[in-house]
């Protein structure tokens, strides 16, 4: 410790002083290691012992720790204990003391002599028990780094020790392709803290130090990529379900395997030398800038002052004139390092000196108030977009207690101002990501520099806003396209939402870099890594992008000018195509008219949806209300959320599906535990019959929403129906909350294969079904929905799959109900024009997705797309159902480039 | 059909007997993949808790079996203490009150105090720790009595399979306690705890077998 630890000392300033406990099999031990506690506590922290077996053999007493607690002094303690029964014995100690006392005790898994050494010196320096447990976990890091970088990773697995008693370690391999980057990362992050156990992860392929699961920057850092071997420890009460969970979401790659829905992800960028694409062919893998063999210009883009070459980011073209963002503050990007900071108490947020505590009271603030804006940019983003991941993840950063802990540490030990402190962390936390071998990480270092930028703008006054997107360059009203380094995600959404910029080129990052995905999400061409080069380029020359072939045209000819923008002016007349025709509705050439409506998620959702032209909401998720919180939501609580939603609906119905919770996606209260196979166990509408108190109170809140907004208006929906049983008893429970309003229907979700199949059966007991079609290919075909390596298995147009939702047409159409499609089949153009020909009553879908597909559907001829519908049941594959029907339905070959990728 | 104070006082002297006698074997058994303390531990704890018991002067068998845990907890020292203590604590919770036990009630505090121990150690079965033991006995006792069996054949059976479920710790590899630090090598060993743990169920069809 030096001698900075005053500035903490109001930390501890509050009732009775904090203690340690010390238990040890061997009391010689003990009192050894006391002495070892004294040197640096110096006589300001009580240390007890409580070592030996009642009889003063080697063993563990509880009693004797129990009375050590007891007679701690009134204030918290903290317990560092060896192995085996040590554990045990303190935990039993505490299960003998009273409750007030036993409140006040906290038992730390650090081990015993570096723990017990940390934790005293945080004590002494007035710290809290939590944080000297948090320090005294984190006290072996020192020694393995030390030892661990010499021995690497055999080294450490020979001495590795094996899980102690109460621990559970288990071992994954890593299949997503991208690996535990940001917003895996973050995900993971989220899963653990949903149960109460400590968990650490270890790349064992890779070696390098554990990570704390608390800690997204940590897991990123472990660099574990496809292939890798993870090591989970988890110690705690839930240390099995734990473990298990989230050996599970990395055993199903996170949900984001190739082929799901972010299709812009590309594999890890290969080694091997790229072939020139054609132009308007999708980017496949692209490669690392660097490998990139000195590609011909096409003839016709010839005649440019000067090419620049990069990776071809994101799809499309734009011609235009370059514009820079202006530095979002003096001081954010290029100030000089910290040495000279230090003094400078006029630096941007550093105006007013004060105590440490104001500088991390102003921090506080200034993160809560990034948190709340990065949320409310997510919140803004279409849904089935990547940006509410991606800004997630930055989010999580905010929160990252390793972050925490050195941004604590520069503020209290070292005196740095707010924005020092922060600029100096996250300088450094972007550094660490530069060094990372995997170019995915290195890309995570722009998020971070968002991140830090955005929070510097926060600092430096209460009426300056987050960074925002100021352009410098003129344009001349020609379309402005951006260039940069590197660009944050949330910078790129709000210029995105701007749309100020036509297109945009990066001299670092890479495919895969967050704002290249967003830019891809918002329709704009990217071409990335294009060397420093660009930023040589003076704001206000005339560049054209071509992001299928990763070009970029300083001063380009006047032919490639024309085909650039014919490119360009074509793709965007369909779309604007699209969005006029957004509200009208979407009949078919014969006359059929076929329901678009959206899927949403949360109020947001729906409010982008009716903008979007959507006919309803056909999948209203309740997960939403449920999700992150210790409790669920009560019946006026949702009743409140429906009416809202309804309002932001009006006039047009909205599906409200039940919770459709489960093994796969598990509640703190709702103790569904480990499952061996989530996705076949107890989930949806099983799971809403087994916890009764829940769905009652869910559809009390339905009925009355319905009774209130007028008949009509509200539908409802139960998820993962197997049997008429359980719609039956769904129904009886839904009389006993109230019974049915004139005008409400209720439909189920068609996802397991049984319902199918049984649909002329359970038509007699309902009003619609809504066909989930993600959920019921993974069934029929038996592919797991995240698994990489099956994405083959999980396309929805297998005649298989067709064949029931055929099935269900006929049968519900025979007995006068009516049938919708709520899967992301729904917004794929060949499939809605499928599904519209098998007489699909309705398509519900994101919202981005809603204008393309009415646009589709008046311009489909009914008798063709039927026909095509027929071929289709008759073929064996997919792949050949794809196939003919782009050779069946002309207007099919044409879908605008947003379209998602097969 | 019911059982005494008297009753459960016999059969934790005739656990304490078994304990003592099998002294040896529990101390080569903890030799082979523990620390080879469990004998003696185990009997020195039921040595302490027998002298507690025979002391009092009660019908209470929730306090009986509470003198037995504190006893266990306080003398046994190994990571068996805190477990049997935490067994004996749960079924006193169970009998707290009451002077004599229904076979119904009697297993169901044998149940109580298998969850305790489990709660407490993170053992499920397989694990190769007391549990194994446990849980077989007090399921095959609870299955006799609910196929009408009386309670000497339901004891009998309870014994039986424990020691098949002791017997079927051998080829396990531990995944708690001392014995998981040997990994692969704590395979072909019996388990000191699940023997201990059969002793004392088996002590229970002996004492409690000749119960009216």
């Amino acid at each position: 410790m030096n001698g900075s630890g005053a500035g903490r000392a109001g930390a501890g300033g509050r009732g009775p002083a904090p203690a340690l406990v010390l238990v040890s099999h061997s009391l010689r031990l003990a009192e050894g290691l006391r002495d070892l506690v004294e040197q640096v506590a110096g006589g300001r922290v009580r240390v007890a012992v409580a070592a030996g077996s009642g009889d003063g053999d080697l063993g563990t007493d509880p009693l004797r720790i129990a009375q050590a607690v007891e007679e701690a002094g009134g204030g918290p303690v903290l317990v560092l204990m060896d192995l085996g029964s040590a554990v045990l014995s303190a935990e039993l100690a505490l299960d003998l003391l009273p409750e007030d006392l036993r409140r006040r005790a906290v038992l730390c898994d650090a081990p015993l002599v570096e723990g017990a050494v940390a934790a005293a010196a945080v004590l002494a320096a007035g710290g809290s028990v939590e944080e000297a447990a948090a320090e005294a976990r984190r006290s072996l890091a020192a020694k393995q780094a030390h030892l661990g970088g010499a021995t690497g990773p055999a080294g450490e697995a020979a001495s590795d020790p094996g899980p102690s008693p109460g621990q559970v370690r288990l071992r994954v391999r890593v299949v997503n392709p991208m690996g535990l980057h940001a917003r895996p990362a973050a995900r993971f992050v989220q899963v653990a803290a949903g149960f109460d156990a400590r968990i650490r992860v270890r790349n064992l392929t890779r070696g390098g130090q554990a990570a704390d699961a608390a800690s997204p920057t940590q897991l990123a850092l472990l660099d574990a990529r496809a292939g890798d071997e993870l090591e989970l420890t988890a110690s705690g009460p839930d240390a099995a379900a734990a473990a298990a969970a989230l050996r599970d979401l990395v055993a199903s790659g996170f949900g984001e395997a190739g082929g799901t829905p972010d299709p812009g992800v590309a594999p890890q960028p290969a080694a091997a030398p790229v072939a020139v694409r054609a132009p308007g062919a999708a980017p496949g893998a692209a490669p690392a800038p660097g490998a990139l063999p000195a590609l011909d210009v096409p003839p016709e883009l010839a005649g440019a002052a000067r090419v620049l070459r990069g990776v071809p980011a994101a799809p499309g073209a734009a011609v235009g004139r370059l514009v820079r963002l202006a530095p979002p503050d003096e001081g954010a990007a290029g100030k000089p390092p910290l040495a000279d900071l230090r003094s400078t108490a006029g630096d941007d947020g550093d105006a007013l000196p004060g105590s440490p505590e104001d500088a991390w009271a102003r921090l506080d603030a200034a993160r809560s108030r990034a948190a709340a804006d990065l949320a409310a940019l997510a919140a803004a983003a279409p849904e089935g977009s990547p940006a509410a991941g991606i800004l997630a993840a930055q989010r999580a950063m905010l929160d990252d207690p390793d972050l925490l802990a050195r941004l604590r540490s520069a503020v209290f030990d070292r005196g740095l101002g707010a924005a020092a402190a922060w600029r100096e962390t996250l300088d450094g936390l972007a550094t660490r990501y530069r060094q990372a071998q995997a170019p995915m990480l290195r890309e995570r270092a722009a998020d971070v520099e968002d991140l830090r930028d955005r929070v510097l703008a926060l600092l430096a006054g209460p009426g300056r806003d987050a960074p925002g997107p100021a352009l410098v360059g003129d344009t001349g009203g020609e379309p402005a396209i951006l260039a940069a380094g590197e660009l944050g995600p949330a910078a790129l959404m709000a210029l995105g939402r701007s749309a100020a910029v036509a297109g945009l080129c990066l001299a670092g990052g890479g495919p895969t870099a967050h704002a290249v995905i967003l830019a891809r999400s918002l329709g704009l061409p990217v071409v990335a890594g294009l060397g420093p080069e660009l930023l040589d380029v003076a704001p206000g020359t005339p560049v054209a992008v071509d992001g299928d072939l990763g070009l970029v045209l300083v001063e380009p000819g006047d032919t490639a000018r024309r085909v650039l923008s014919a490119r360009a002016e074509a793709a965007r007349r369909a779309r604007e195509e699209a969005e006029k025709g957004r509200h009208a509705p979407a009949v078919m050439r014969g006359g059929r008219r076929v329901q678009v409506a959206a899927n949403a998620g949360g109020a947001g959702d729906v409010a982008q949806a009716m903008q979007q032209g959507a006919e309803g909401i056909g999948l209203l998720r309740t997960e939403f209300l449920f999700l992150d919180r210790p409790e669920p939501p009560g019946e006026e609580e949702q009743l409140a959320v429906y009416l809202e939603i309804l309002a932001a609906a009006d006039p047009h119905p909205v599906i409200i599906r039940t919770l459709d919770a489960g093994g796969d996606k598990p509640l703190p209260y709702l103790d569904t535990g480990p499952e061996e196979n989530p996705f076949l166990g107890v989930r949806g509408l099983r799971l809403s019959l087994a916890r009764p108190d829940l769905f009652r109170t869910q559809l009390r809140a339905v009925v009355r929403a319905a009774r209130e907004a007028g008949p009509g208006r509200v539908r409802l929906m139960f998820p993962m129906v197997s049997t008429l049983e359980e719609v039956e008893a769904a129904l009886a429970h839904l009389e006993a909350a109230g019974g049915r309003p004139p005008g409400l229907e209720v439909g189920v979700m068609v996802e397991v294969p049984a319902a199918a199949l049984m649909a002329g059966h359970l038509a007699r007991l309902v009003d619609f079904f809504s066909i989930g079609s993600n959920d019921l290919t993974q069934y029929v075909l038996a592919a797991e929905r995240g698994s990489a390596r099956l994405a083959a298995l999980q396309d929805p147009l297998h005649p298989a799959v067709l064949a029931l939702i055929a099935g269900v047409v006929e049968a519900a159409h025979g007995r006068g109900r009516w049938v919708g499609v709520c899967g992301e089949m729904a917004g794929d153009p060949v499939a809605a024009a499928l599904l519209a020909g098998l007489g699909v009553d309705e398509l519900s879908m994101v919202p981005a997705r809603v204008p393309e597909i009415k646009a589709l559907l008046r311009r489909l001829d009914e008798a063709e797309a039927r026909a095509a519908a027929r071929e289709a049941l008759g073929l064996a594959s997919a792949s050949a159902v794809r196939a003919a029907a782009l050779r069946r339905l002309p207007i099919l070959a044409h879908p605008s480039r947003d379209a998602p990728h097969a | 059909m019911s059982i005494e104070a008297r009753d459960i006082v016999a059969w934790l002297r005739a656990a304490a007997a078994a304990l003592e006698a099998q002294r040896e074997q529990l101390i080569e058994l903890d030799r082979a993949i523990g620390d080879g303390d469990h004998g003696a531990n185990m009997d020195r704890g039921f040595k302490a808790a027998m002298q507690r018991v025979e002391a009092l002067d009660t019908t209470d068998i929730g306090q009986i079996l509470r003198t037995v845990a504190m006893a266990l907890i306080a003398t046994v020292g190994g990571a068996a203490g805190p477990l049997y203590g935490t067994f004996f604590m749960q079924m006193a919770s169970q009998a707290a009150g009451k002077a004599s036990l229904s076979p119904a009630e009697w297993a169901a505090a044998l149940e109580a105090g298998l969850q305790g121990v489990m709660d407490r150690g993170r053992a499920q079965k397989g694990d190769k720790t007391m549990v194994d033991a446990l849980a077989p006995g007090i399921e095959a006792l609870k299955q006799a009595l609910a196929e009408g069996a009386d309670l000497a054949e339901a004891l009998r059976r309870c014994a039986v399979a424990a020691e098949e479920g002791m017997r079927a710790t051998i080829p396990l590899v531990a995944r708690r306690g001392r014995a998981s630090y040997l990994g692969e090598r704590s395979a072909g060993h019996q388990d000191p705890g699940a023997t201990s743990a059969y002793l004392i169920l088996r002590a229970a069809a002996e004492a409690l077998g000749a119960v009216p």
